[in-house]
């Protein structure tokens, strides 16, 4: 039997790679919370969108809304009908050492009665957001794919960490 | 020992680390008939902070709706709540001040959306025990539908010094079948 909250598994890149997955995920659980340190091997600085697929799932079967700060604006937005839930990442061309951090939570992932909801928080070093996410499936969840969009790699020593979350 | 499932990278650690210091308290589930509230009692005063998990969707004829809480019983007007939101289009910030008889600290999808569609809610109590100071709270929370929905930051207090014993968590209508809640111990 599964502790409460536990590691399932981590990531951590030796070398550049064009994906991090998480696949065969337990059905033990009651919620995934998973913590990604990206950065990708784009030249350009500042941040980037992380492309989240779960499931393998590739249809237009995800939309989120979110709220922004960064010490310009603040702000909403949204997106519908999109293909990806997007993440945070940060570009390298920003100063050496700077990973955006995404903070994510799938909520009771494997419940057959309900939509996947993930409500996450990301921070970079430009901006700080919370943003939750709707994937349209009752399906349970049983991987988690994250790509960079324009096909480049995740960087050496971008880490990701997905743990399981037990209820009584 | 739980195994390596699945990882595909080109490098992992995979470590199994159990931990006791985050705990599973109690969990409800609401049933065919619905709830108008949900409650935790004889909360133990032996950890540090808590936090609630949940899913909730209301059988109210709405989008979306406010969750709120009441500590150990109090309906008096003792809480206060502050947010920041975004609907897509704006950022908005408010508050609830003065002698508010409830704290709000998540969201429920309504009956208007899709069935599959629950409003999710990370809730954090912090130092629910320390009786040298009033009960804060902090969430996120929110709904998406596909075409519009709400995120919120939210913060509130209750303004008694008292350690929480119970928790009770209340829709704005009624919980409605499948709303989830999920109460959690963390050890200092």
């Amino acid at each position: 039997m599964p502790a409460t909250y536990e590691p399932i598994a981590t990531t951590t890149l030796t070398s550049p790679a064009a994906s991090i997955s998480f696949s065969s995920i337990p059905q033990t659980y009651t919620d995934l919370f998973m913590v990604a340190n990206l950065r990708s091997s784009d030249p350009r600085s500042g941040g980037q969108s992380v492309n989240l697929r779960l499931n393998g799932d590739s249809g237009t079967n995800y939309s989120k809304t979110g709220v922004y700060g960064s010490s310009t604006s603040v702000g909403s937005f949204r997106q519908t009908n999109a293909g990806v839930i997007e993440l945070s990442c940060t570009m390298n061309g920003t100063a050496a050492g700077v990973f955006a951090q995404n903070r994510v939570n799938i909520m009771n992932y494997s419940n057959a009665n309900v939509f996947k909801t993930v409500l996450y928080r990301v921070d970079t070093e430009i901006y700080a957001s919370g943003e939750i996410a709707l994937y349209r499936s009752t399906s349970a969840i049983t991987s988690i794919t994250l790509t960079e969009p324009s096909s480049l790699n995740w960087v050496t020593g971008c880490s990701v960490t997905l743990y399981g979350i037990k209820a009584a | 020992m739980s195994p390596i499932l699945g990882i595909i990278a080109s490098a992992n650690q995979g470590q199994f680390i159990s931990t006791t210091s985050y705990e599973s308290i109690a969990t409800t589930t609401v049933g065919a008939g619905g709830a108008s509230s949900v409650e935790f009692t004889s909360i133990p005063s032996t950890y540090t902070h808590l936090q609630i998990r949940a899913i909730s969707r209301v059988t109210g004829a709405t989008a979306n709706e406010n969750l709120t809480l009441q500590f150990n019983s109090d309906t008096g007007g003792n809480y206060n709540s502050h947010y920041l939101y975004g609907t897509g289009s704006a950022a908005v910030g408010g508050a609830e001040i003065g002698s508010q008889t409830t704290a709000i600290v998540g969201r429920s999808s309504g009956a208007n959306l899709a069935s599959g569609i629950f409003g999710v809610s990370v809730i954090d109590i912090l130092d629910y025990a320390n009786t040298n100071k009033f009960t804060a709270n902090r969430s996120l929370c929110g709904v998406d539908q596909n075409g519009s929905g709400i995120i919120l930051f939210e913060s509130s207090l209750w303004r008694n010094t008292a350690a929480v014993t119970s928790i009770k968590l209340l829709p704005e209508s009624n919980f409605a079948q499948y709303s989830s809640f999920a109460l959690y111990g963390i050890k200092g």
